[in-house]
């Protein structure tokens, strides 16, 4: 998990519930993603560069820092690719896990926060409790949902999109079937 | 325009035997398994008040604690938002509602707010809330790994991470982290 007070994520051991390493990154660490045998860090407050972390999760040696833009926050897998959010630039950014750079990036106009990987969309939650759909085959916003609340969490089940309103405490229900793909 | 307090007692009639089984004394949950597919003339006020802060919950130095208790369910005294054809039905969830993640056919969804403090066990299928477990303070993400459901308390000092058995809804194990834990993975 990212401690983003300390600068540092933690692997705990689910067979003990042992924390077994405890590993510096960024400024700013909140979230975190599995894929290509490595730990991605999104590391919110890195200085001028905002910036992702890599790390090898057989070694959890740091592999690489990978410049990414404004605001990284929610990092996912999707399609076989690491997705990241970058709140500051209204974006979102492919990594290419190959050579650790930004692959490709697509607007998101309404913002992205948090991100979820589901119906062969990547959903981005952004300002206002805005929620786009991302076809990155596409490379484009397809939909949008407007809450507006301050949305914060979104999974996936039931064939469902479920969203959390942190502020006007709502949970939504979206139905990916009638929007665009 | 529809008035939410006036809406759970109705609603809540209609869903009060499935929720018998562990929420009977909380009308506060309620389901609107119309909203937004039919025009019930609710107006889009929501997150119009001006403590909304949208935009800002990656700030990672403005973590929950930055939220005040004031900002909570803000609207819950006025209409439920009107968020398009897309949105199947809103569920009341006071407190905050933060992370959720799906685990063992129920969704888990971590509510921070009002010293809420706690996970709560939602069936997807009834919409109905199942149970409340106790973690840490001002719980944020939630994950399903390992056959359990891991909760991040964003405000323990030191962080902890609370581990729920999915069966009992019960905490097996706290652990403590780092400061601030959020994401997990």
């Amino acid at each position: 998990m990212a401690n983003t007070g300390d600068n540092s994520v933690s692997r705990i051991n689910p067979a003990n519930n042992q924390v077994t390493e405890t590993i510096k990154v960024g400024a700013g660490p909140v979230f975190l993603a599995y894929g290509a045998d490595s730990i991605w860090v999104s590391n919110y407050n890195e200085g001028n560069g905002k910036n992702v972390t890599r790390i090898n999760a057989v070694s959890n040696s740091k592999e690489a820092t990978i410049q990414v833009g404004n605001g990284p926050s929610a990092i996912v897998l999707h399609g076989g690719s690491i997705w990241v959010a970058l709140e500051g630039d209204d974006k979102v950014a492919r990594i290419n896990a190959t050579d650790n750079t930004v692959a490709e990036t697509i607007d998101v106009p309404l913002g992205a926060y948090q991100l979820l990987s589901a119906v062969d969309s990547l959903w981005a939650v952004g300002y206002m409790g805005k929620i786009s759909r991302i076809n990155t085959d596409k490379g484009e916003v397809v939909d949008t949902v407007d809450t507006g609340g301050r949305c914060e969490g979104i999974a996936y089940g039931e064939n469902l999109i479920w969203v959390t309103d942190l502020t006007n405490g709502l949970m939504y229900l979206i139905n990916p079937a009638k929007m665009a793909e | 325009m529809l008035n939410m307090n006036k809406y759970s007692i109705v609603v809540f009639a209609v869903f009060f035997a499935a929720a018998a089984a562990s929420c009977e004394d909380d009308p506060e949950y309620t389901v609107d398994k119309d909203a937004g597919g039919s025009d019930s003339g609710k107006s889009a006020d929501a997150g119009t008040d001006d403590n909304n802060d949208a935009g800002e919950g990656a700030d990672a130095d403005a973590d929950a604690d930055a939220d005040t208790d004031a900002d909570a369910d803000a609207d819950a005294d006025g209409d439920l938002p009107d968020a398009g054809p897309a949105v199947e039905a809103f569920v009341v969830m006071p407190n905050g509602p933060r992370g959720l993640a799906f685990a063992s056919g129920y969704l888990w969804i971590a509510r921070a707010f009002m010293d809420a403090d706690n996970v709560t066990k939602f069936d997807p299928e009834s919409r109905v809330p199942f149970d409340d477990t106790t973690a840490g303070h001002r719980p944020a993400g939630v994950l399903a790994a390992a056959g359990a459901v891991w909760v991040t308390n964003n405000s323990d000092d030191p962080g902890t991470v609370s581990r729920i058995n999915p069966a009992t809804a019960e905490v097996d194990e706290t652990i403590e982290v780092e400061t601030k834990p959020w994401g997990m993975t």
